[in-house]
């Protein structure tokens, strides 16, 4: 290895680093991150159920699942979206109290989809379990992990609706109610495409 | 040509021999020039290369038999052959060979626990060019106090001090701030806050093992009383800290 120096370099440039702006997009970043990991989970899970369907003649004989319930916990969650949205432009207002409202208003759509989902539970468990077949497995599995994260979504929510401060914000973290909305439109967004793939598909085939 | 080799020893020994020729003998070269910044101790340079010619030399006796072998049909993913065909004395070689790299191996293994009570390395005992040279060995945390400023690809060798900092502008650990640069470029466009001392990830990564532990386990009521912990203690972790701005 070479011991000569380097030479020739011009010396660097000075810039004062300046109080002024706090880098308030990290967490953001992380959410992104978040999402797209889990997102990966969700094309996993939606390639194995199809996957299975493939070639796998019980899958055919399955009555397919009813439809009503699954409409309607998706508008629920169209609405919480909405609510959510219409929160974060009230931070943007500087109308806080307006977007704690709509943070709790969420929180309570979300609980109503749980009450939901937990109806729509017992409804097909009387004909499928998840232990009888892949199509079983498959279904549970997927809408399972899916009450799972808007569980994590409800406990996110809950946490910025308990904070002291809402964004923007000197200390850290800071862009909860930012970071919570996109990590609760995912979960929204996979509902979309579980009522489309899971619900709707087996129906009009 | 594939037809003949498919399932046999020919396979076993390309993947082997490339993979060992490129990728344990460089781990092995990493470590050798690492661990003194690791440990802050020298490994002993003679042994290093008796260690490596006698793995060099016991990888090719080792794994070049095995593509003759395929050639002359002995299948892979079979643990046992019959005797008399053909396959014995390149078999014997290969064994040779095999643990002629295993000794290596050991040599070198021998090497590092020598070499907690060998000579110490210093902050640069290569003369190398990049930035973990320019802090002691082992490195303590936090180890540079100043952000450094780097203008060239090989920092440590050129004139210019990459930690001078008269101004102190550039001093990391104050309130736990730190510069956020352009990816690129490299200029500063906003002040970031740094993680402060807590214990609450290692507190959660606990009640995170509880949820699995009760899931594999079947203890749901364990696993639900875990993820009940793991919510609180990340609320507390991520909870804003009364601290202000400095000036």
């Amino acid at each position: 290895m070479s011991t000569a120096a380097v030479t020739n370099v011009p010396p660097p440039v000075e810039r004062e680093p300046g109080i002024a702006v706090l880098d308030d997009r990290r967490g953001t970043a992380g959410m992104i991150c978040t999402i797209a990991t889990e997102g990966t989970l969700f094309i996993c899970l939606f390639f194995a159920y199809f996957f299975l369907a493939k070639g796998n003649w019980r899958w055919v004989a399955q009555e397919p699942p009813e439809l009503t319930l699954a409409i309607i916990m998706l508008i629920v969650l169209w609405v919480s979206s909405g609510v959510l949205f219409w929160g974060e432009k009230q931070i943007k207002a500087g109308r806080y109290g307006a977007a704690r409202a709509a943070l709790a208003g969420t929180i309570l759509l979300g609980l109503g989809f749980l009450a939901l989902s937990a109806f729509d539970y017992k409804e097909h468990l009387e004909k499928l379990t998840p232990r009888m077949n892949a199509y079983g497995s498959i279904f549970y599995t997927i809408t399972t992990f899916h009450v799972a994260h808007l569980i994590v979504g409800l406990f996110m929510l809950f946490y910025v609706l308990i904070l002291p401060e809402l964004e923007p914000t000197a200390r850290s973290p800071h862009r909860p109610f930012h970071n919570a909305s996109l990590y609760w439109h995912f979960v929204d967004f996979v509902w979309i495409w579980i009522v489309a793939f899971l619900y709707v598909a087996p129906n009009i085939r | 040509m594939d037809w003949q080799l498919h399932d046999t020893y020919f396979v076993v020994s390309h993947l082997h021999y490339v993979l060992v020729g490129t990728n344990l003998l460089p781990v092995f070269a990493a470590f050798y020039y690492w661990l003194p910044k690791i440990t802050g101790r020298m490994l002993d340079e003679t042994l290093g290369k008796i260690s490596f010619w006698i793995m060099f030399i016991g990888l090719n006796v080792a794994f070049f038999p095995m593509h003759i072998l395929g050639i002359i049909g002995m299948p892979r993913r079979q643990y046992t052959y019959p005797g008399g065909l053909g396959w014995d004395s390149l078999n014997l070689t290969a064994t040779i060979g095999a643990f002629m790299l295993a000794f290596g191996i050991l040599l070198s293994i021998w090497n590092f626990f020598k070499s907690l009570h060998g000579p110490l390395a210093g902050r640069n005992p290569w003369n190398a060019d990049t930035l973990e040279w320019d802090i002691p060995s082992p490195p303590p945390p936090y180890g540079s106090v100043h952000i450094p400023t780097v203008v060239s690809r090989h920092p440590l060798w050129d004139d210019h001090d990459e930690e001078e900092d008269p101004g102190d502008k550039r001093v990391l650990d104050q309130g736990r701030f730190t510069l956020a640069t352009t990816p690129l470029d490299g200029y500063t466009v906003a002040l970031a806050r740094m993680p402060e001392d807590t214990l609450m990830p290692l507190v959660a990564s606990l009640t995170i093992t509880l949820v699995f532990v009760g899931l594999l386990l079947n203890w749901l009521w364990v696993a639900l009383a875990g993820f009940l912990a793991t919510v609180v203690v990340s609320m507390i972790w991520l909870w804003p800290k009364q601290e202000e701005l400095p000036a």
